[in-house]
């Protein structure tokens, strides 16, 4: 496997920095602190601010930031352009909105499956919307902007929902939504959407061989025998699974999914398929060291992660756009 | 014996019909080629044959058993096809797009071996493109270009291949190249049906000639039975002298008419 040495790599600095997450912190947590927390033998206050704050908030970070990356990888593949992700086409949008519309009609507080259950089928519809526009239309450019134009929909009906918003306990609650955060996440929260992550995730990496035939464009795919319907159907219901398990865990946290698969693709020929593994783990660091940086950054109210991602992961985006327009084009 | 046998194939676009009872075969050792004027139904016909979806009506047989029943690997493994408009969607290697050739067989890239990797191989030196394996696509000329994809076609090893302008945008030379390629590989055993636009092309390296004009064929047969200076004016609409330039078949077009 031609990405096996970056993958390993990749394996090794996941590893680092989510040790560095359990490490650092406002409550000094030495390393020593730390594996006697783990193997249950510290203190039941560092056991605290390990096993309950601490590592499943850097798993969550990672979690995420793991299947935003595929997932992105993923639908760049399927639809050939490297500016294609779940944020930029509107399915996480769509799925903050359905979360978003659970808390604002108190549904949420029925049952804790509620909210994420609404995230991950807000998603799937999403997914499902762009790809009936997508079998009726032949050009990528106008599906990545129709997908925009869902994104600011479903972003138009969140701050519609907010504007309506009854009281501001229930407002603060849907911006923090909107703005997405993995503060206080505890295990709980990481396992209910485990399942969805998983079938999402094990979807995507089985259609890694149709992503690489989808690179001669889908007529020369069809024609060395991939099943277009079907892989483009896998492909969907992946990534909707994905975006949406990654809402319900953080909210709305975008980019990740266009800068980790483009800082990869270099390192494996640009091989589609080869794609998929190392972005999800570069997506996964990126996420846990923007967590890092918000935790140890000194601000009154702490900063959020998918404000931070955007921050970053926006000028990222123009830049790439730029580049494919002053590169001739040519893989238009 | 017969391999291809397409029978009645229709295509409608709206109110246009665009293939109406196209019937032909093309059987092993025979390079077909199929001649029309822009928007007669040359590429459809490839299409239409291809992909049951595409068309109103009618049926394509390999060696007797129905194409349409099968699922798109299995006819992937039967029929090669080499589409008109051939985008890369990434910079990747000249090996993995050959490799993609063999898709149909269940290869992952950067994992062929067997069989597999000994088509690959074989398609690599037929087209001449070993000193390129390594190279990005994208760093390519558009002669070397066309001769990667005519390796990709060529490594699935399929009985028949359909090819929609494999010379289109290229000079003469890199033109008598690919024919040359497509020649070989039906010399091997195959049979091919090519689109073309350059007639004198056709004439040197094909077996049959297949005349297409408004979605009907209008002529089928050999190069010697078919181009005469009446099917040049009806099918493009150009008055033609041919000649005869070291026995092939030569048109020069004299005036639109």
């Amino acid at each position: 496997m031609r990405n096996a040495p970056l993958v390993l790599g990749l394996v090794t600095v996941s590893v680092t920095v989510l040790l560095a997450a359990i490490l650092l912190g406002s409550t000094p947590l030495g390393l020593s602190a730390v594996i006697n927390s783990l193997t249950g033998s510290g203190s039941p206050g560092d056991a605290v601010v390990l096993w309950e704050i601490r590592l499943p908030r850097a798993l969550a970070a990672y979690v995420v930031g793991a299947v935003l990356g595929l997932s992105g990888a993923a639908l760049q593949g399927l639809l050939r352009n490297p500016l294609a992700e779940p944020g930029i086409l509107g399915v996480s949008a769509t799925a903050s909105l359905f979360a978003t519309f659970t808390l604002y009609f108190g549904f949420s507080a029925l049952s804790s499956l509620v909210l994420p259950l609404a995230a991950i089928a807000g998603a799937l519809t999403a997914t499902m919307f762009l790809a009936l526009v997508a079998a009726r239309i032949n050009s990528v450019v106008t599906l990545i902007l129709i997908g925009v134009g869902l994104s600011s929909f479903s972003g138009a009906l969140m701050t519609l929902l907010m504007n309506l918003a009854p009281n501001p306990f229930s407002l603060s609650d849907m911006v923090n939504w909107m703005m997405g955060t993995v503060a206080n996440r505890s295990f709980e929260d990481i396992a209910f959407a485990m399942p969805f992550l998983f079938v999402g995730a094990a979807m995507i990496l089985l259609s890694g061989r149709d992503l690489s035939a989808f690179t001669l464009g889908e007529e020369a795919a069809s024609g060395i025998g991939a099943d277009l319907a079907k892989i483009r159907l896998k492909i969907v219901l992946g990534t909707g699974l994905c975006a949406g398990g990654a809402v319900a865990i953080a909210g709305t946290v975008g980019f990740v999914g266009i800068v980790a698969p483009h800082l990869v693709r270099p390192h494996v020929d640009h091989e589609p398929s080869a794609t998929l593994v190392p972005s999800a783990l570069l997506g996964g660091v990126i996420l846990v060291l923007a967590d890092i940086f918000i935790r140890l950054t000194p601000t009154t109210t702490e900063l959020k992660l998918g404000v931070v991602a955007a921050l970053v992961g926006a000028p990222v985006f123009v830049w790439i756009a730029s580049q494919r327009m002053m590169g001739g084009n040519s893989y238009d | 014996m017969t391999e291809l046998v397409v029978n009645k194939l229709g295509y409608v676009r709206g109110n246009k019909q665009i293939l109406d009872e196209v019937s032909f075969s093309i059987g092993k050792g025979e390079l077909v080629v199929l001649l029309g004027a822009n928007g007669a139904g040359k590429s459809s016909v490839l299409k239409c044959a291809l992909e049951p979806k595409a068309r109103v009506k009618g049926s394509v047989y390999l060696n007797g058993q129905p194409l349409d029943t099968l699922s798109p690997a299995n006819r992937a493994r039967l029929v090669a096809y080499l589409p008109q408009s051939r985008p890369v969607a990434w910079p990747v290697k000249v090996f993995d797009v050959v490799s993609l050739g063999r898709y149909a067989y269940g290869v992952r890239l950067g994992q062929l071996k067997g069989r597999d990797l000994a088509l690959v191989e074989a398609a690599i030196v037929d087209c001449q493109l070993q000193h390129l394996r390594d190279r990005r696509i994208d760093t390519l000329s558009g002669g070397e270009a066309a001769r990667v994809h005519c390796a990709r076609a060529f490594a699935a090893n399929a009985d028949v291949l359909l090819a929609d302008e494999p010379t289109a945008s290229l000079d003469p030379k890199h033109q008598l190249g690919i024919m040359k390629l497509i020649r070989d590989y039906v010399d091997g055993g195959r049979g091919a049906l090519v689109v073309a636009h350059e007639a004198n092309l056709a004439a040197r390296f094909a077996d049959r000639l297949i005349w297409i004009r408004n979605g009907r064929i209008v002529a089928d047969g050999s190069v010697d039975e078919t181009m005469t200076e009446n099917m040049v004016a009806e099918v493009y609409g150009v008055s033609s002298e041919i000649s005869r330039i070291r026995g092939y078949h030569n048109v020069s077009i004299v005036d639109a008419l």
